[in-house]
């Protein structure tokens, strides 16, 4: 029977179900945008090294103090780009083909003449700068306290 | 007939066929970490200079000697060559040469003049950072050189020789600390 305030009855609740639908978020930008970043790493990067510096002091031009040279560590090379012989005037005239020959020798004169033996490294024109870097590395390796370059010797 | 088939072929339920992309974003997202972790972005100013690489090196390492230290100016001596592996005697001669000097980015080229600019220059540098208070004691002022293990002694000396006349003390010469 109607009253006039009629309740729409209303079908009972059910689950609607659903169709499974998998939701992913497009990915092929996400990559693409991430094989440019991965190029551009390998193009525009280099493997790290790590960087040292040899610390040195300079004398006031014509001012050195290195005037009695016990030690001269000559660089002698016969071609440009070739490595360099390690000719050293003491003592003695002795001839090395490797930094680390050289190493030894020094640790020699230090032990004989001690770190305060002023050294000098005289490198010919067309020696490589590497072997002129060599020869002063293993001089402050020994810790000689007075090691200076020289003009270049011809 | 169905309308698809699997990847395996023959008669397998209709469905769709992807790709799986996740491990891929994996393996990419890791070499991209690893990129930005162990690699420096070239600059101008080094791009071009391989560092002499002593056996045992005995200096100290770049960072720790310019931690706190805004007073120094870095003189590059880059070679012709930018080839790193050679055998060919014209390109070993070719590397042994040096194209320019560069103080600061900025290039000075290679003359008989060549250590009177770089001195000037120094000086420059020196005046500029003491007027802008980054030099508090003039002596704390160095000269680095990173000059290519390749370029010939007499490509070096102008530098040296620079520094000294413009009456820096403390000169410092670059290479690799790596053992």
């Amino acid at each position: 029977m109607s009253n006039g305030n009629e309740e729409t009855l209303l079908p009972p609740f059910k689950k609607k179900h659903r169709s499974k639908v998998k939701i992913s978020p497009p990915l092929l930008p996400l990559i693409d945008v991430m094989f440019t970043l991965l190029m551009f790493f390998l193009v525009a990067a280099r493997a790290i090294t790590t960087e040292g510096m040899l610390p040195s002091n300079l004398p006031e031009v014509g001012k050195s103090n290195m005037t009695a040279v016990a030690v001269r560590i000559s660089l002698v090379s016969d071609a440009a780009g070739r490595p360099a012989v390690y000719q050293v005037e003491g003592e003695s005239r002795r001839e090395f083909q490797t930094a680390e020959q050289l190493h030894v020798y020094l640790e020699e004169i230090k032990k004989r003449l001690g770190p305060d033996t002023p050294i000098k490294i005289s490198p010919q024109s067309l020696v490589r700068w590497e072997d002129v870097v060599n020869a002063f590395n293993q001089a402050q390796r020994v810790q000689f306290k007075k090691v200076g370059f020289e003009r270049f010797n011809g | 007939m169905s309308g698809s088939s699997s990847v395996y072929g023959g008669h397998g339920p209709a469905g769709d066929v992807s790709f799986n992309y996740t491990p891929l974003v994996d393996v990419t997202f890791n070499l991209i970490i690893y990129f930005v972790l162990t690699s420096q972005i070239s600059t101008a100013n080094d791009a071009r200079v391989f560092l002499p690489k002593p056996n045992v090196f005995a200096g100290e390492t770049s960072a720790k000697i310019r931690e706190g230290q805004q007073g120094y100016t870095v003189i590059s001596v880059l070679s012709k060559s930018i080839k790193t592996k050679d055998e060919d005697p014209a390109e070993i001669a070719k590397a042994s040469e040096a194209e320019r000097y560069e103080i600061d980015g900025v290039p000075v080229p290679i003359s008989d003049n060549a250590a009177g600019q770089l001195e000037n220059k120094i000086k420059e540098k020196r005046k500029s950072l003491k007027e802008a208070g980054l030099l508090k004691k003039p002596e704390d002022f160095f000269v680095e050189v990173r000059a290519d293990k390749r370029v010939q002694y007499r490509y070096v000396m102008p530098v040296i020789m620079a520094a000294a006349a413009a009456e820096v003390k403390k000169f410092n010469i670059t290479a690799i600390s790596d053992q």
